[in-house]
């Protein structure tokens, strides 16, 4: 199995207001395809922070990031674009749709971002919303979804480019047992069916433990 | 540009979305079209008052040129027309009334050849032996006579220096809309007149004819020159009011941006998701300058046409006005052909599209591109 990224000594700290706020300290990590990890923590732990770096959102204060051989300190503002739009998939607990957008629109529109026709982009939407049960929601705005719906959308939108990583911050977060339950069913079977990393950041232990590797952010550190 | 951002420009421009998501979201491009209609009727009214006042000093003043000695017409454009005047001062009664005037001395044809139509004539045909006097509404008014009366001008002869009464008959009178001279300028024949005489020069290059005389040195002035206080105002007064048009074009389109604050902080997590989609940042700065030149230029566009339609409407209203009834728009010329200034709209329009774009982008970069992690929170 080949890398898909890796961390390196990172290091993540913010200034407020005089004074330097380390969240992150000496991080080491590296995630092979198809494998998934969990990453748990206590809240303001810095797991989201540490995601955000995994995930090229942010630029880590000191220590690299490698994707594929390549260091990210090297990327430019287009090649993390196009890292972010061919090779990763995001879903976060607040399922980031555009509100102004159908279901349909929503999981087409990464297709669309990376050069493929409206009408195959639109076929093949259809084709992952059926995937997550959405089929008959096509034409429906997020307004108009519930939000374990929601995130399923979240999820197609996420896989629809046939990325390497998925990238899942508390993607239950927000729902009822139901729901969520729903949600990490199709999650880790999507993924396992894809062959794709996840790194999933989340409170709910059940749900981290049913994933391969399962990490623990504290003080500042990240441990086995 | 490729199909998601035409899809994500198109949604946020009101294709695909309810009437009532358009009302909402309009309401900051309404403003502005509001803004740029009132702005843009302005411009045009003090551009068109200007013209009209810049056209009436060179119609009822001494011509575009006013020249002291005979000239001969091949040293001026084909288009320059040359009338010979008299001007005196003197003081003008009727049976019961009187009032400073300044009589211009003119020939036969000049009334005809100069004034046109723009000054509203009214004239009955002299039947008596006596010289006829033109006077403005205005004055006909002040000294209570109509067409067709007889009125006394006692006038200053200034080569002998005294007064002499010269019975005349009202056969017609004027008004320029401009109370300058509807006050207190008369007109009669030349053979009327006993004063220094000038040749009023009409043409559209001032300038060029200007040179052409003085490279003779023959003695002339424009227009510009003889009316400078008045012109000079006009010229400041139309700066003054383009510049602050322009400065409230820019606070328009910032304020309108700010309105629509609430828009782009609802769009803050769509523009962080659009990024995480792989949309570059330049592409969706591109993007938001293509919503506002379609939201913002488009109801700048209608603002502009509607306040020049506005202009078009009022104008036949304030020409029909009685101005003596307005004291306040005695210095003014309100009988006016509409004049628009592009430049000045084109400026206008640029200013609120410009502003309006350069507030979203350093609203963008505050609340999105500075930080898209906590954009995506």
């Amino acid at each position: 199995m080949s890398e898909v990224f890796r961390l390196e000594g990172v290091g993540k700290s913010f200034i407020s207001g005089r004074e330097s706020l380390e969240i992150l300290k000496g991080i080491d990590f590296s995630l092979n395809e198809g494998v998934s990890v969990a990453i748990q923590g206590k809240s303001g732990s810095g797991k989201s922070t540490l995601l955000s770096i995994m995930a090229l959102i942010e630029r880590p204060t000191v220590g690299r990031v490698i994707y594929q051989k390549v260091e990210a300190q090297d990327l430019d503002e287009r090649g993390i674009a196009e890292l972010h739009a061919r090779r990763m998939g995001f879903v976060f607990q607040n399922s980031l749709l555009l509100e102004d957008f159908t279901a349909l629109e929503n999981v087409a529109l990464p297709l669309m971002n990376i050069a493929l026709s409206k009408r195959e982009s639109y076929e093949r939407a259809e084709g992952f919303l059926q995937r997550v049960g959405l089929g008959e929601r096509l034409a429906h705005r997020p307004t108009e979804l519930s939000g374990g719906e929601r995130q399923r959308v979240a999820l197609a939108r996420a896989l629809v480019t046939k990325p390497s990583v998925l990238f899942a911050d508390e993607p239950t977060g927000a729902l009822d047992e139901e729901s969520a339950r729903m949600v990490e069913d199709l999650v880790l079977e999507t993924v396992s069916e894809e062959k794709l990393a996840l790194v999933l950041v989340t409170h709910n232990p059940a749900f981290a433990s049913r994933c391969e590797r399962v990490l623990t952010l504290s003080g500042k550190e990240l441990h086995e | 540009m490729n199909e998601a951002l035409r899809l994500y420009i198109g949604r946020k421009i009101g294709r695909g979305q309810s009437r009532a998501w358009c009302l909402r979201s309009y309401l900051s491009s309404l403003l502005v079209l509001l803004v740029a209609s009132a702005l843009s009727f302005v411009l045009v009214f003090v551009a068109s008052m200007t013209s009209a006042i810049d056209s009436t000093l060179q119609r009822l003043g001494s011509g575009s040129i006013a020249v002291h000695e005979e000239i001969p017409e091949n040293l001026l454009a084909p288009d320059a027309t040359i009338c010979r005047t008299e001007t005196s001062g003197g003081l003008l009664y009727s049976e019961d009334r009187s009032i400073l005037v300044y009589v211009k001395g003119v020939e036969e044809d000049y009334l005809e050849k100069n004034l046109f139509s723009r000054l509203h004539l009214e004239s009955v045909e002299n039947t008596t032996s006596l010289k006829g006097i033109w006077i403005s509404r205005i004055m006909a008014s002040r000294l209570g006579v109509q067409i067709g009366d007889r009125l006394t001008l006692m006038l200053y002869d200034s080569g002998v220096n005294r007064v002499r009464p010269v019975l005349l008959f009202l056969e017609g009178t004027y008004s320029s809309g401009y109370n300058e001279f509807d006050e207190k300028l008369a007109y009669t024949s030349i053979d009327v007149t006993d004063g220094p005489t000038i040749y009023e020069v009409r043409c559209s290059d001032v300038e060029e004819n200007l040179e052409a005389l003085r490279a003779r040195g023959i003695e002339c002035e424009s227009y510009r020159t003889l009316f400078r206080t008045v012109y000079e105002n006009l010229e400041v007064s139309r700066r003054l009011l383009s510049l602050i048009a322009v400065l409230v074009a820019v606070l328009a389109g910032f304020f309108s941006v700010s309105v629509a604050g609430e828009y782009i902080e609802r769009d803050r997590r769509e523009i962080a998701s659009m990024l995480l989609l792989g949309v570059e940042r330049r592409s969706l700065v591109k993007a938001y300058r293509l919503i506002t030149i379609a939201s913002v230029g488009i109801s700048a566009l209608m603002g502009e046409a509607l306040g020049v339609l506005l202009s078009f409407l009022v104008s036949p209203i304030l020409s029909s006005l009685d101005i003596t009834k307005y004291p306040s728009l005695q210095n003014y010329v309100i009988d006016f052909s509409v004049k628009v200034p592009f430049a000045t709209l084109v400026l206008l329009f640029s200013a609120l599209v410009f502003s309006s774009y350069i507030s979203l982008r350093v609203s963008l970069k505050r609340s999105v591109f500075s930080s898209l992690a906590s954009a995506l929170r």
